[in-house]
Order: structure tokens, then sequence, then C-alpha cells
């Protein structure tokens, strides 16, 4: 795994806001924010294999959206990844669809040319 | 707190009883809440009869409706009244009282109100019509140096904050014109009535922001379609959202989002409709 996937994805959850756009993924620390944006193309099959993890599957996909570019919806799911937000804040994610978002990804780094958002998956 | 009084007042079942009705039929719900803002149902007073006795029953309900709060505005109220006033212009004028109290006063300023005014009449009638509480903080993100109001976009569901330069940015109708797709009067209108659904009924994110996309559709006169996001750098974010209205014009409206702030808010009209030159 390259030094900057590796120190991305060992530091801290992501946490989630919501708002008019629908959902919205944040950092929790300036770290954190920093290990991202020196995220790059490089990354991204560490990325996708860290997918398959339970602990970092959610953290992989943000990264894996930031540092492609793609045009994603953030609402009903934040580019592919369902979750839910109670009144009181807190924020439900099944890991099971790791397996989905993971091969969506493998898809979309394999395709020439590349889409601009991410393939079904079907 | 008036809220908490009348909470503890009120016995739980029939409070549940009513929430649960409310909650699987919102309009009706809605309704029966408008109605219910001054009055009691006979569950509510025979509580107050024994907790304080018949005859001091009449003397309790009047104070209950003098502490009756019903939308709260924190933060820059004064700020909100100003912005929801550009948005309304005429027939009606948002006041706030003493703590933040919400409420709205008929002027002699007479025409035509815009869909997004008559939408925001609409649900601040709704929310401040309902007996039970709703508190927004409205705040300037641009300015703010609390870390928390970096994440609000326009408002924040978890938060329960607005962020007036977000809405303000977006304009209103009367600003950007009529069929321009989203304005900030209309997310204005979104965002209370998320927050009511939030606070009141206890709805999650996903059941709320789907009131509020309806009622946001209403205030534009179209339905949001398709809302994309991409990441334009580390730092800022680019969302498009279009709006097809029901004579087929189509209109684009695009923002950059840098640190929780909206900027650059540009509008295109993708396909003129039909009778358009």
């Amino acid at each position: 795994m390259t030094d900057g996937a590796a120190r991305f994805l060992s530091a801290g959850q992501v946490e989630w806001e919501a708002n008019e756009e629908g959902y919205m993924p944040y950092l929790p620390s300036e770290d954190d924010e920093q290990a991202a944006a020196r995220l790059g193309l490089d990354d991204v099959p560490e990325l996708i294999d860290a997918l398959g993890e339970t602990e970092s599957f959610v953290k992989a996909h943000v990264a894996l959206t930031r540092v492609t570019g793609v045009e994603y919806e953030s609402f009903p799911t934040w580019n592919g990844l369902a979750l839910t937000m109670d009144a009181g804040g807190s924020v439900s994610i099944d890991p099971a669809q790791r397996v989905l978002l993971a091969r969506r990804w493998r898809q979309w780094w394999a395709s020439d040319p590349r889409p601009s958002s991410l393939p079904p998956g079907d | 707190m008036a809220s908490q009084s009348l909470q503890r007042l009120e016995p739980a079942p029939a409070a549940a009883a009513r929430r649960g009705q409310a909650a699987a039929s919102p309009e009706c719900g809605a309704t029966a809440r408008q109605e219910g803002a001054g009055s009691f149902d006979a569950a509510s007073v025979l509580a107050l009869q024994r907790q304080a006795g018949n005859r001091a029953v009449g003397r309790m309900l009047a104070t209950q409706r003098m502490l009756q709060r019903t939308l709260t505005a924190a933060g820059d109220a004064a700020g909100f009244a100003a912005f929801a006033n550009r948005v309304i212009g005429i027939q009606f004028e948002v006041v706030i009282g003493n703590g933040g109290v919400v409420s709205l006063r008929r002027t002699n300023v007479q025409g035509p109100p815009t869909p997004e005014a008559q939408e925001l009449v609409r649900v601040l009638q709704l929310v401040i019509g309902d007996r039970n509480n709703t508190t927004i903080e409205f705040i300037h993100g641009r300015t703010s140096t609390r870390a928390s109001d970096r994440r609000v976009m326009g408002g924040s569901f978890p938060q329960s904050k607005v962020d007036l330069d977000d809405e303000e940015a977006r304009g209103t109708q009367g600003e950007v014109g009529l069929g321009m797709g989203v304005t900030g009067g209309a997310l204005l209108v979104h965002e209370i009535l998320e927050q009511y659904r939030k606070q009141v009924f206890s709805e999650d994110f996903d059941t709320a922001h789907a009131q509020a996309l309806a009622a946001e559709a209403t205030a534009i006169g179209a339905p949001r379609g398709t809302s994309t996001t991409r990441t334009l750098n580390a730092t800022t974010r680019e969302v498009t959202k279009t709006y097809t209205y029901p004579d087929g014009r189509v209109v684009e409206v695009i923002w950059d989002v840098t640190a929780g702030n909206i900027f650059n808010v540009r509008r295109r009209v993708v396909s003129p409709g039909r009778g358009s030159p």
C-alpha cells in the first residue's frame, strides 16, 4: 500500500452531516484533511482494496470519490453509499454494501475512457 | 421552558398517539396540529384537572397559551427576519418577539406574492401554529469562527442551523426572477420545514428531507431533478441542480462550495420550453 493511502486510512473515521444537498462526509481532523489532499490517482488501487474491509470501506469510498473527481449524488445515497441519519444525528451504514461498491469502483477504474460517474455495477 | 411545561402536563400516551397519527398522515396531522395550537384535547384537560383541580384549570390553560412557543429563532434572529421579509415582500411580515419567538403579522402592502413567498408563509403558519416548539439557529457561515459552522451548507439537519449567507447567495424570486430554479427563499422553506419535521415528529433525515424537497418544489414551481456534485480541488466542489418546469423549460443552477460556504452562483436556461420564441 502507498504511504499516502496507508496514512489516510489509518486515521479517524468519517463523520457525516446532512444538509440541503443530502449527505455530506467530513474528515474528523485537519491532519486527515491534509492526508486526503495528498492522495492521487496512484492511490486508487489501494483505496479500492480497502473497500473490502468493514473498518475502512466508508473512508476509502469517500477518498475515491474525491480523488477521481467523479460526479455524484448526495441523496438518497452518497455516491451509491446508502446511509441513514436519525433525528438525533446518529448515522447507520450497512457494511454489506461494500462488496457492490468495490465492484463498481473496479469497473470504473478498468474502463477506458473512464466514465464521469460510477457505473451501476450490475 | 414553556414547551417542557406543556409536555409534562400532557399524558404521554395521548401525545404519542397524536404524533403517530400525524406522522402517518402529514397533511391531516398538520391541520389537526394547527387547529390544536390554542386548544386542548380531552386527555390533556383531564391531566390538568388531576394535577391542579378543576378551578385552577382555566387559569393554567390561559397561562399555557401565553407561554406557548412555537418557532424560536436563535442566533441572528433579526437577520432571519430581514431575509424572510425580503422573500415575502407583501401581505405579511415576519416579526421577532422576546426570546426569538417568531410570528407573522399582516401588512398593508398589497400585490401578488411570489410562489416562494406563498410557500414560506404557509410553512411558517404551519410551524408557528403547532404547540410543539421548533428552534433554529441562524448563523453567518462566512464570518463565523465556530468550527461546527463550517459544516453548515445552507443548513444542517443534525445541528438545527441555517446559514443566512448561503441562502442570501441564492437570492429571492424577486431578485433573480421567476422560473430560474432554486432560490434562497425556497431553501429557507426547505430548512424550516425539515427542522419542524425533525424536532416535532422525530423524523429521520430521509423522511424529513423528502418533505422539505416537496415544499421546496412548490416554492420553485418545479421539482429538483438531477443534482450532482463534483470535486474541483482539495477545498472546493461544484454543485449542479436541474429544474424542469411544467412548460418544458429546463434551468440549471450551479454554485461552488468552499469551506461550507456558497459562492459564484450561476443560472443557465438549458431549454426555453414550449411557447418560447
